[in-house]
């Protein structure tokens, strides 16, 4: 399945912080419409370099459904900088 | 001293058994106790989920205080990472080994199959990397 929310927090050195829900699966829905224009792309680049197609489509959704649980997190004194995928 | 144990000395005390019979029977009588427990330390170890890299610096370069970093990957995609090697065009694979074995790794992108990882997975439960210096700690663990 692929991920449905990222969070994303900043935490800047004037203490103030942004905490941002973005909800992927709207821009999931957003972008199958550029995903579609890029399909004769990838079927091209599968011709070329010889690798099929389904197996090229199933692996890209496989690293995206791969990302679900990943955490990023950078911290020091002032500065903070998390992103979780869920 | 058990129940059981108590009884087998006592037949054999008794001499309604010989020595050998008795020896036997507490041999038996200590494996049905072991039994359980052994069966319970090889069930299968649970799978790894994730892969985790803590680093601790104590100061950085630029005087920022003690930094730390906290990155947990998905085993999945790992998974997905190696699946993305068969992507790889045969040509660019063999370009990817080349470099590679100038920088010593001999290995082949080609042979990296996921039925492989599945094992090296398995194998990564009990991996821990744990680098300890004065002004930095990194651990590289799975769980």
């Amino acid at each position: 399945m692929i991920p449905y929310l990222a969070v994303l927090k900043l935490r800047c050195p004037s203490g103030r912080g942004i905490h941002l829900w973005i909800p992927l699966a709207l821009i999931w829905i957003l972008l199958l419409p550029v995903a579609l224009l890029g399909l004769p792309f990838l079927f091209l680049f599968c011709l070329i370099g010889r690798v099929n197609l389904v197996r090229a489509v199933r692996t890209l959704g496989a690293v995206l459904g791969g990302l679900r649980g990943t955490r990023i997190q950078f911290e020091d004194r002032n500065h903070c900088v998390s992103l979780r995928v869920a | 001293m058990n129940e059981n144990r108590r009884s087998i000395l006592d037949m054999l005390a008794a001499g309604k058994i010989s020595a050998d019979e008795a020896e036997r029977l507490i041999a038996a009588l200590e494996k049905e106790q072991t039994g359980p427990t052994e069966s319970r330390d090889a069930r299968p170890k649970a799978k790894p989920k994730y892969l985790r890299v803590l680093v601790q610096a104590a100061e950085d370069h630029v005087g920022e205080g003690p930094t730390s970093v906290n990155v947990r990957v998905p085993m999945q995609l790992l998974r997905a990472g190696v699946k993305l090697t068969s992507l790889i065009p045969a040509q660019a694979r063999e370009h990817v080994n080349e470099a590679m074995r100038e920088h010593g790794v001999n290995f082949d992108l080609g042979q990296l199959k996921p039925e492989n990882l599945e094992e090296l997975i398995d194998q990564l439960t009990d991996l821990t990397v744990h680098v300890d210096q004065r002004d930095a700690q990194v651990r590289v663990f799975c769980e």
